[in-house]
């Protein structure tokens, strides 16, 4: 395997010597690019008390490109699709080299505290949440507690 | 370069296939959308011009597992089909009668197997090979 | 010829676009005019339609074209005027991306004084608004400050660092992480990173052609900038991706001809009689500089008898049947609202069209809002997706005979192209040799062209036989033009196989006579087909 890139190496000792509160992210031996990563759900949100597994990747052209994230634990949410997928504008055409994986992570956070469903997206999930938002929320809820609840 | 985890990967081939960037000839995509692990595959091969095969669709089964894409997936007809390295009694493909499978790389996807099993239907020794009636299913 | 640049309104309400017209006076028209006469093309031109039709003054749009047929303007329709067949006439020029980048620069000379700015500066700000004068001026009257915070050319807060490469003994970039780094680039925000990581991250932006901004901020860099970084001229590859970005965004007005390592642009100025073709079952032709004739409506090759539905309900077909026809744009699609092409590059099927802002499903082409699925799968299109019924397969073995038939005059028609060069090349040769004017072997390009279009117009008589209803009289007279198109086309065709110089020369006349007679049939056969679409007959379906 090549090298990993000096930006790389910093960047992963940073998470673990000033992890940023509520978020780990820990690389794969076999893999120094992929890592395993927890976000815990942000207060007063529906997602309050939960602990949600994703997956990031660093591409060959990281930091130029985006990395790539997925969520690995299941959550009712205007902007993840069921594969676990993130439409997010950092993680695509708002991307730039400046940003790091802690900030990306922290985006991801953010949109946890404040599900976006009115632009610049939608699904069958935020047309819920537009017509229904308190049976939205009440369901976020208990995905949350169904699949989210640290063992 | 990198090796592109297999998740990472799976969702590659995912928008290609939803996307329709590949080939007109074959489709694929997820049997079931919840499917968070991504394992369980539905393949279609329209069968190729100028043999016993044209204008049949085939449906398949596809089945990537941990080790893919380092291993190959499991692949297995569910429309009947007359070919040597397809088992006639379960309608898998055998992966010792089959190149792609057998010399399989990192680098081959679910289409590489699709299309290559198209030509395999096109082959000369295979394309007259007599062939049960259209809409069976093994 | 005079060109110049000039910034018209187009006619239509919520049109922005800069038009860059051709000015040409009218003695130019009539040399062009006279040219054409002298190679004894469009003999059955009107004659009443000479010059004094362009003394009308409205020419909203003069013509580089090549089809004489196409310049005739009748006097008295306004912008809407037709020609004896009853087509709709259009205006229209050919421009190449060399021209459209000088009247682009043109333009920057005579804004310039409003602006006092550098011509960079004001390139970042037509960049930004995509090239709309008319909405970059607007909004600088309102508020100058806010349009350059919004462009990137000047930033709220007053950091004043120098701007351009600096010169380090031991820098830490923070993009690659790396020391040691020695030169380095800042605009004047004081973001400063190695020029590795900004050579990297500019090159991956070119093609884009929008502004490229600092790594960290919105500070834009300017074409000077990226000269700086990556060497002379590395800007122009911007420019280049810009001026695609400005047609793509005024896709109304301006076509890339689709014929491959083909770079003219058509531009058509009257508009609104763009619309008047469809109900006539008439598509809009044009004829690029280097004469290649093609829809400007669909942006397919001519395809006359067949419509623009015909032709797109075939293509469809022949998308899911055949792989080997390379005017299919395969990996764009149009967006449903604007027609702006639009590339897909991986991410979710939540597509935005970067010119109008629509926002649409990849696979179903709906609107986003409302639309039922999750945004990585569409179910619409699932819900519709029926392979593999009999119906299916049925049509799908008639379409392959008639799909044969095409493709072979597809085939023949690049045959004849060759063989024509071929004989082109000898009679080039006697030329020299003998001292025959060039005028006099003009009929060759022109028979051989008439070969093309006339194999062109058979090609696209099978999409229409293909359609139409096979019982029906009119179906039957179809075919019988067909094939005596046929027929006519092979004579010609034959008669290329002359391969003898001087006997070629010898029969000149024969060569032209059976042109003319390759048109006719081309015309009648056309006629034919569009009859067939106006009464019905022939109905493309899904």
């Amino acid at each position: 395997m090549a090298s990993l890139p000096k930006r790389i190496i910093k960047e992963t000792e940073r998470l673990v010597s000033d992890p940023v509160p509520g978020i780990t992210a820990i690389p794969h031996e076999d893999n120094l690019r992929y890592f395993e990563v927890t976000i815990e759900g942000p207060e007063q949100s529906p997602y309050e008390n939960g602990v949600f597994g994703l997956e990031l990747f660093l591409p060959d052209d990281y930091p130029m490109e985006a990395p790539k994230v997925r969520f690995l634990t299941k959550i009712y949410h205007p902007n993840i699709d069921r594969l676990g997928r993130i439409c997010l504008d950092v993680l695509k055409t708002n991307w730039s080299p400046a940003l790091q994986i802690r900030t990306v992570l922290l985006s991801v956070q953010a949109l946890l505290a404040s599900p976006n469903p009115n632009d610049p997206l939608a699904n069958d999930v935020a047309e819920d949440w537009l017509q229904h938002e308190d049976a939205a929320i009440a369901k976020a809820r208990e995905w949350t507690k169904l699949y989210a609840t640290r063992q | 370069m990198s090796k592109v985890p297999r998740s990472f990967r799976l969702l590659e081939e995912l928008e290609k296939g939803e996307k329709g960037l590949g080939p007109e000839s074959c489709s694929y995509g997820l049997a079931d959308s919840d499917d968070i692990a991504m394992v369980h595959w539905n393949g279609t091969i329209l069968g190729p011009p100028h043999s016993n095969h044209e204008n049949r669709i085939y449906s398949v089964a596809l089945e990537c597992d941990e080790g893919y894409p380092d291993q190959p997936p499991k692949i297995k007809f569910l429309s009947k089909i007359n070919l040597p390295c397809v088992n006639q009694t379960t309608g898998e493909v055998e992966s010792d009668r089959f190149e792609t499978l057998k010399n399989w790389k990192r680098s081959y996807t679910m289409e590489t197997v699709l299309l290559d099993l198209r030509k395999e239907m096109a082959f000369p020794a295979n394309k007259k090979l007599p062939q049960p009636p259209e809409g069976s299913t093994f | 010829m005079k060109v110049s640049g000039k910034l018209a309104e187009g006619s239509d309400e919520d049109d922005e676009s800069l038009i860059l017209d051709f000015e040409s006076d009218s003695d130019v028209i009539d040399d062009v005019d006279n040219e054409s006469v002298l190679l004894g093309r469009d003999n059955d031109v009107n004659d009443s339609s000479d010059s004094s039709c362009y003394e009308s003054g409205d020419l909203s749009g003069n013509y580089l074209g090549f089809d004489q047929r196409e310049k005739v303007l009748n006097p008295g329709f306004g912008d809407n005027t037709y020609d004896d067949d009853g087509v709709p006439k259009l205006n229209y020029n050919c421009l190449t991306t060399d021209q459209i980048y000088e009247l682009m620069v043109s333009r920057l000379e005579r804004i310039q004084p409003i602006f006092q700015l550098s011509y960079g500066d004001i390139i970042v700000m037509l960049q930004k608004y995509a090239w709309s004068e008319e909405r970059l001026l607007e909004d600088w009257t309102e508020d100058r400050e806010k349009v350059l915070v919004a462009c990137g050319l000047e930033i709220t807060k007053t950091v004043s660092k120098s701007r351009g490469i600096q010169n380090h003994s031991d820098f830490l970039c923070h993009i690659c992480c790396e020391s040691n780094k020695q030169k380095t680039f800042r605009l004047e925000c004081g973001h400063e990173y190695c020029v590795e990581c900004y050579e990297h991250y500019i090159k991956d932006k070119l093609p884009e052609g929008k502004i490229i901004t600092c790594m960290s901020c919105s500070l834009a860099l300017k074409n000077s900038d990226i000269d700086e970084i990556l060497g002379d001229n590395s800007s122009q590859t911007l420019m280049i991706s810009s001026i695609k970005g400005f047609i793509q965004k005024h896709s109304k007005h301006y076509k890339w001809c689709p014929f491959v390592d083909c770079n003219c642009v058509i531009q058509v100025s009257n508009l609104s009689s763009l619309s008047e073709f469809p109900r006539l079952h008439l598509s809009p032709y044009v004829v690029c500089e280097n004469q290649h004739r093609f829809c400007f409506k669909c942006g397919l090759e001519s395809h006359s008898p067949g419509d623009c539905q015909v032709a797109e309900q075939w293509v469809k077909l022949a998308q899911l049947e055949s792989e080997n026809l390379n005017w299919v744009l395969k990996n764009t699609k149009e967006c449903p609202k604007c027609g702006v092409n639009i590339e897909k590059n991986g991410g979710c099927n939540h597509m935005t069209c970067q010119s109008c802002e629509y926002q649409f499903c990849w696979i179903c082409e709906q609107c986003w809002n409302g639309h039922g699925g999750g945004f990585y799968e569409c179910t619409r299109f699932k819900k519709d997706e029926k392979l593999g019924t009999a119906e299916t397969k049925n049509s799908l073995r008639k379409y392959t005979f008639y799909y044969k038939l095409f493709s072979e005059h597809e085939n023949s028609a690049k045959l004849d192209w060759n063989l024509g060069l071929t004989v082109e090349q000898k009679v080039k040769v006697l030329q020299e040799n003998i001292g025959i004017s060039w005028i006099e072997t003009q009929f060759l390009s022109e028979s051989i062209r008439a070969l093309i279009e006339g194999r062109t117009t058979l090609k696209w008589s099978f999409p229409v036989a293909f359609y139409a209803d096979p019982s029906h009289n009119l179906t039957k007279i179809f075919v019988d033009n067909q094939a005596l198109l046929v027929s006519a086309v092979e004579d010609l065709s034959q008669l290329l196989q002359v391969k003898e110089p001087q006997n070629i020369i010898d029969r000149k006349r024969e060569f032209y006579n059976k042109a003319r007679f390759v048109e006719t049939r081309s015309k009648a056969l056309a006629g034919c087909g569009r009859d067939l679409l106006c009464k019905g007959i022939c109905v493309p379906f899904q």
